[in-house]
């Protein structure tokens, strides 16, 4: 790897962004807590994720689920429901 | 193997799916990835740290109650070398440190929104990875973060703690229910002994920067 090239293309690449491209692609690294649109199915799964959860109270997942540190569950759930309905 | 620390109801899924779900947002250290611990006493103390904060008052050193909240698992990760991100080699740690440094600078003179929020290191991980397209040469980052390090008389006294962050979830096979019924006295060992040379590493950190303030002052450790 050289770095001097890989520098180069990582200064061009930002270089050449717009103060809105380059919040767009803050955003998209997660430089805010919550970021909605990691998955295309997302939204219409949170309403199963929530009911789910709610129905099995044991798994732990009952409050937590809207919050930032427990996105990993709900596109985890996510992959099962597909599954489940596959 | 690597080491995986969990809730019970996550890891059966896991096992029985053999699919990792991988942590997302601005706090994980490497970026967008699945979490593994080189060392299983790291799994174990993770999980001890979480039925901590989540059963306060409840929490003894009956590490079995442990085991019916937390699981540890483990798997293969079938990682070649060529396509490890390591922070262990210079020439990445360079780069990652000099794409930080890019980003800061940027974002303080163009960004609308966030001038004022910090680019962290995940934040940077997840530049490299999903925009700069690191994910078509590499699969993982790995990382020793090093806990309570002093800079004084010796580089040496810190705790070293290996993690990977595996960003090619197919990488990820062969995984296991690790953790046992009956807690290994190694991990009780570990436990106290960790949490001992910690506190004293913290001790003396806080030690010599208040001698650096007030040289007349000797702290006995």
């Amino acid at each position: 790897m050289n770095i001097d090239t890989e520098l180069n293309k990582i200064t061009d690449y930002i270089s050449n962004l717009s103060g809105k491209e380059l919040d767009k692609i803050l955003f998209d690294c997660g430089i805010e807590s919550i970021r909605p649109s990691i998955d295309s199915d997302y939204v219409v799964c949170l309403k199963k994720i929530k009911y789910l959860s709610e129905k099995d109270a044991s798994s732990g997942y009952r409050k937590a689920l809207w919050v930032h540190n427990n996105i990993k569950e709900e596109y985890f759930y996510t992959k099962i429901m597909k599954q489940e309905v596959a | 193997m690597y080491y995986h620390g969990t809730d019970n109801g996550s890891a059966e899924i896991i096992v029985k799916t053999q699919q990792m779900c991988p942590s997302i947002g601005e706090h994980q250290w490497l970026g967008d990835g699945c979490y593994f611990y080189c060392d299983k006493e790291y799994a174990f103390r993770w999980i001890l740290i979480k039925y901590t904060e989540n059963f306060k008052n409840k929490f003894t050193e009956d590490y079995s109650r442990i085991f019916d909240k937390y699981a540890i698992i483990c798997a293969e990760i079938n990682i070649n070398s060529n396509r490890l991100f390591s922070m262990d080699n210079i020439q990445h740690s360079m780069l990652f440190n000099k794409a930080k440094e890019e980003l800061i600078t940027n974002t303080v003179k163009k960004s609308i929104k966030y001038k004022k929020h910090k680019v962290i290191d995940g934040i940077v991980f997840n530049f490299l990875f999903n925009k700069m397209n690191y994910k078509e040469s590499y699969d993982a980052v790995k990382a020793v973060f090093p806990i309570s390090h002093i800079c004084n008389d010796s580089r040496l006294e810190f705790l070293p703690e290996p993690q990977i962050c595996v960003k090619n979830l197919s990488i990820i096979s062969n995984i296991q229910k690790y953790s046992e019924k009956v807690v290994p006295e190694e991990y009780i060992t570990f436990i106290i002994d960790y949490n001992s040379l910690k506190n004293k590493l913290k001790k003396k950190k806080h030690s010599e920067k208040y001698t650096k303030k007030n040289p007349s002052v000797k702290y006995k450790i």
